[in-house]
């Protein structure tokens, strides 16, 4: 199978190697082709070249890893909606607001909330995400933790990924590598 | 004299900003608990 992709994200790079680690696949310029199998995008596919199948990559893939988690916790606790989604973005951290604990090493710090979500800065190289969600098979809390770059490769390959392994973008991304955790609570 | 008393107070206000400042950075508490590596397949037959 012939994946290009096509991006202006400095992860480019980083994307490719961790499509390109799938069995089958090979990974190509979508300038130096004139044919792929499927076509990972930012915006429209480079003229001139012909794509069986165009994957839009997520915007904010931070984010878009965090919906795929929260999704997730929905279905483990029995609900169609989340309690919370927080994740974590490059800055200086915060005196104040939302309390957020994240899987370690980021642990608890403060977030404050954007379009629906808790943000919390965070210093350094580490990106966390943290979702729950409570339904009828109780209370579900999720978290991941890892560099951010490359935690944001892996939202950005994750649409891709699915396509090429046709499941879902979660469990594609998990077989790349994603580590999640669940919160047990003791108190 | 009264020039090291002026910059004695000045230190001593400075010193508490500081503190307050300090204090109002600090991290929130942490959930109490501890995140457990999940599965392979998690699947939603829990």
């Amino acid at each position: 199978m012939i994946v290009g992709i096509a991006t202006p994200s400095p992860l480019r790079r980083r994307v490719e190697r961790v499509v390109a680690a799938e069995a089958g696949v090979r990974v190509v310029d979508l300038g130096s082709v004139d044919r792929v199998d499927i076509a990972a995008v930012h915006g429209p596919p480079p003229d001139g070249v012909e794509v069986d199948r165009i994957v839009p990559m997520p915007i904010d893939p931070l984010l878009h890893l965090a919906r795929l988690l929260g999704a997730r916790a929905q279905v483990l606790a029995g609900t169609d909606s989340t309690d919370l989604i927080a994740v974590t973005t490059s800055g200086a951290g915060l005196a104040g607001g939302t309390p957020v604990t994240f899987p370690p090493p980021v642990g608890a710090v403060w977030a404050r909330a954007h379009d629906g979500v808790l943000v919390a800065p965070v210093d350094g190289d580490l990106g966390a995400i943290a979702v729950a969600a409570t339904g009828i098979r109780g209370a579900v809390r999720l978290g991941v933790v890892d560099m951010a770059e490359y935690l944001m490769a892996l939202a950005l390959a994750a649409p891709v990924l699915a396509a090429i392994t046709g499941g879902d973008e979660l469990e594609a991304v998990r077989a790349a590598g994603l580590e999640i955790a669940e919160f047990v609570a003791t108190a | 004299m009264k020039r090291l008393l002026q910059v004695l107070v000045a230190a001593a206000i400075i010193g508490a900003v500081v503190a307050a400042l300090q204090k109002n950075k600090q991290l929130p508490p942490a959930d109490e608990g501890i995140w457990k590596p999940v599965g392979p397949t998690p699947t939603d037959d829990r």
